[in-house]
């Protein structure tokens, strides 16, 4: 009963689809344009960068500074390792 | 006689308006389905937002939503740039194919023929049907579709358009890249903007829960 109400509901949704996909095709044309002037605007930004003798993409302070605390909070907290017990140990020390 | 005759007719009639019913309908459920596809690909997309940003905001460097903002969008943007540029290399290759072929071999009317079925065009490897002149008959008063159109072009190989074949390739896959990039977009770009408030904030819920 369960599938039967969820494939009539996607069937719903489907028709959605199909009345909003004018709106659905103009949100995509709306992303490529944004996609593509990301593009040519961090091309041009990270290229002025590389020119300069940058890397390619500059590196966040917040970045810097995150993994500056993961490490001192891993040196801190070093992860343990739980290791599975032999098959022997598991079954009460009695190995067959 | 008199009264079997329509009577069938009718029959076969409703058999085919029932038949087109369910047709209809399994294809609305079929875009339904490809529609639940990409809602996931989005939601997935929009978990690389965590991965680009969890280390800042589990580690307290990002305490704001306008911080995590600036910086997850930058971080998008990024990526963007990568899934783009993959698009942008592969039309770049397909034109550097198209172009150089035609001027290499002297060969400036290829570009006319890339879709053409009945000389070098990509499209003799596919079935070309008359769509525009489809046979159709009234049923009910509308003109509905009969029979099936006449086949245009049989599916063949041919050697001289063995470029053509190669060109409708690559942007094949640059649509496939180009959707993935753009779904990718959308599903960071939502996620950052429904996220963004959400994490640095507690629901009373839970701080009911907690008192």
């Amino acid at each position: 009963m369960d599938s039967l109400f969820n494939f009539l509901k996607r069937t719903g949704i489907g028709l959605l689809y199909i009345i909003g996909s004018p709106v659905i095709a103009f949100g995509f044309a709306l992303f490529s344009l944004y996609g593509t002037l990301i593009f040519v605007f961090t091309f041009i930004q990270s290229g002025f960068l590389w020119v300069n003798g940058h890397g390619f993409f500059s590196t966040f302070q917040e970045d810097i500074r995150a993994e500056t605390k993961y490490r001192d909070y891993l040196k801190q907290n070093p992860p343990v390792h739980k290791q599975n017990p032999p098959a022997s140990a598991a079954e009460g020390g009695q190995s067959l | 006689m008199i009264f079997s005759s329509p009577q069938v007719i009718t029959n076969q009639r409703l058999q085919l308006l029932y038949l087109a019913i369910i047709v209809i309908f399994l294809l609305v459920a079929l875009i339904g389905g490809i529609g639940w596809i990409f809602e996931r690909l989005i939601t997935k997309f929009g978990t690389q937002v965590e991965m680009d940003t969890w280390k800042m905001v589990e580690h307290r460097v990002v305490t704001t939503p306008s911080t995590f903002k600036r910086i997850a969008f930058k971080k998008s943007h990024r990526r963007a740039f990568i899934d783009f540029l993959w698009f942008y290399i592969l039309v770049g290759l397909g034109l550097a194919l198209l172009f150089g072929y035609m001027a290499i071999f002297n060969d400036p009317t290829y570009i006319n023929d890339l879709f053409d079925y009945t000389t070098r065009g990509f499209n003799t490897i596919f079935p070309i049907f008359d769509w525009n002149n489809i046979p159709t008959n009234e049923f009910f008063g509308f003109q509905l579709i009969s029979d099936f159109p006449v086949l245009l072009n049989s599916p063949r190989f041919v050697p001289e358009a063995g470029l053509s074949y190669g060109l409708f390739m690559i942007a094949v896959i640059a649509i496939i890249v180009l959707v993935r990039a753009v779904l990718a977009l959308f599903g960071r770009t939502m996620f950052i903007m429904v996220n963004a408030d959400k994490i640095f904030t507690k629901s009373l819920t839970e701080v009911k829960r907690n008192l």
